[in-house]
């Protein structure tokens, strides 16, 4: 299959949580590993025997608990599916669902616990917009900075520089320092660096997506011009609507687990009705 | 030609691929380098004038400091250059390797805010600090030129070609030691309160403000085999024509470098699967 954009292969991720396995200092970690050693040494030596924790016992009894596992919580479950280059993936999903994790392991910004992932190319992600600005560079400086932490090449955006400029409306101040310029200004230019970006997939989160109204409206359009252009393209989004409107096909997912795949105006209903049956 | 479907998935380990991927970011190590290097001379009026006063000036004060304790930085009867000269050198591998180490460590914690949201080879960032200290290491070195020449010292022409070579493992040596410390501190914040103090030992372990001959014999295998200590003495070899270390200290040397490279980048490797979720 050669047209295959996007492979996630049974991905499930896990966190640990709690803070009795986590470790800020090295000195405390060190000294937590004599401390498990020294408990198991204690447990060999106990005749007690533990008692067995049956997952699917508790999940019966409490089903909110089904992601926990002792200490660690499974963001996602053997998620598994293919996208085809070109299509428009809407995923859904309540809160907490895992939605932003699978973008995440998606973008290789956090790798799965196990399963692997496949992607055709470069992963633009609008996770953000204006990563890694620095406030003492220029405008100039900084969007070849930003640029490049997308994945740019600097031939590439030395020849998109002028469009990038007037798009975001910031021609007369661009060899001024970010830091003198107004909010608006500084993520217009972000937008502006990550919207003249090419990837062969793009992914783009409504949730996380910070700025107002106008700036939601502005990278849904980008994601639709993404869209007609052929390339992949894959939304989170609360807003239905705009999932109907924009997606080919859309995935529910709940708790971690991929619970319907297909047609985006069926899923979201059933989205919708499971969210009011929760309350 | 269609792109290929590149899988990843948690396992970490150094690959071809990865240096694939290391060469297609090679812009990215230069938009990092370039970025520090801009903001540190925009920042600091005196900028490269800094840079030249630094290890001028820890000359100044331990030639003094010898001056005062009526000894010199060579052993009695092995003066092979004036003292100015010899501490010189030692003073300034040592800033850089100091410098490189001091900037690195902390860079991946610095740039949390980009690493949780772009994936880019996370190597880059400390590698970006050594490239840093090592152009700070390279403008400082001009200042030698006046203290030769004012000290009345002879430089040997025909070991001159040793220096490129010493450079590069100079460099080598502070990624290997980058690697380490930047992805310790990424897990754990204490290795950062403890890098001043370890620095601190390693300066007085190495040759950096007195020769090497004031080390008795009988250790001075054991002593030359510190990376830093047999950098420095064939630093002084190559430019002032001071005694080389014994060719069995260098073997033990490049061995304990190119351990500490491997181990660092594959421990590197490891734990910038978990950054993203441990930072």
């Amino acid at each position: 299959m050669n047209d295959i954009a996007i492979h996630v292969d049974r991905v499930s991720k896990c966190f640990k949580i709690g803070s009795g396995t986590e470790y800020a200092r090295l000195t405390e970690a060190l000294a937590g590993n004599i401390k498990s050693a020294t408990q198991a040494l204690w447990r060999k030596t106990a005749s007690q025997v533990t008692p067995v924790f049956n997952a699917d016992q508790k999940a019966h009894e409490k089903p909110i608990d089904t992601r926990r596992d002792g200490n660690t919580f499974w963001a996602l479950r053997d998620i598994d599916f293919r996208v085809q280059s070109g299509e428009a993936i809407g995923i859904v999903g309540g809160n907490g669902a895992g939605k932003s994790t699978l973008l995440k392991i998606l973008s290789r910004i956090v790798s799965p616990t196990s399963g692997r992932v496949g992607v055709r190319g470069r992963v633009g992600c609008l996770l953000e917009v204006g990563t890694g600005f620095h406030p003492e560079l220029t405008g100039r400086e900084n969007v070849f900075l930003n640029g490049t932490i997308l994945g740019m090449s600097r031939r590439e955006i030395r020849r998109r520089f002028d469009e990038i400029v007037s798009f975001a409306e910031v021609e007369t101040f661009i060899d001024t320092p970010v830091k003198r310029y107004s909010n608006g200004m500084i993520i217009r230019l972000g937008f502006s660096v990550a919207a003249h970006f090419e990837p062969e997939v793009f992914i783009i989160d409504e949730v996380l997506g910070v700025g107002d109204a106008a700036f939601q409206a502005k990278s849904l359009a980008k994601a639709k011009e993404f869209r007609d252009q052929g390339r992949t393209v894959m939304l989170v989004s609360h807003y239905m609507p705009s999932v109907i409107e924009f997606a080919t096909r859309a995935i529910l997912i709940q708790e971690g687990h991929i619970v319907a795949d297909g047609d985006p105006t069926q899923i979201v209903d059933m989205h919708l009705q499971r969210d009011s049956n929760d309350h | 030609m269609p792109l290929p479907l590149n899988y990843y998935d948690s396992s970490g380990i150094w690959s071809w691929a990865k240096l694939v991927e290391l060469w297609r970011f090679r812009e990215l190590l230069y938009t990092f380098f370039s970025r520090d290097i801009t903001i540190r001379y925009r920042q600091v009026l005196i900028g490269v004038a800094w840079v030249l006063i630094q290890p001028a000036l820890s000359m100044l004060i331990f030639v003094s400091l010898f001056g005062l304790l009526e000894t010199r930085a060579t052993a009695d009867g092995s003066q092979y250059a004036s003292d100015a000269a010899v501490v010189f050198l030692g003073v300034w591998c040592w800033q850089f390797f100091a410098s490189a180490l001091r900037d690195g460590t902390g860079v991946l914690v610095n740039y949390r805010h980009v690493i949780t949201k772009v994936y880019f080879p996370r190597i880059l960032l400390p590698m970006s600090s050594v490239l840093c200290a090592l152009f700070d290491f390279v403008v400082g070195g001009l200042i030698l030129v006046p203290i030769l020449w004012i000290t009345n010292c002879t430089v040997v022409w025909s070991q001159i070609w040793a220096i490129p070579i010493l450079v590069a493992w100079l460099v080598l040596l502070c990624v290997a030691c980058v690697a380490w410390f930047s992805s310790l501190n990424a897990a754990y914040r204490d290795v950062g309160y403890a890098l001043p103090f370890l620095l601190q030992i390693g300066m007085y372990l190495s040759p950096a403000v007195y020769d090497a001959s004031r080390i008795p014999e009988r250790w001075s295998t054991l002593y030359q085999a510190n990376p830093m200590a047999s950098i420095i003495t064939w630093f002084r070899w190559s430019l002032l024509g001071g005694p080389a270390p014994s060719a069995i200290a260098t073997l033990a040397a490049i061995g304990l470098t190119a351990l500490l490279l491997i181990s660092g980048l594959a421990w590197f490797e490891r734990s910038e699967r978990l950054m993203a979720d441990r930072i």
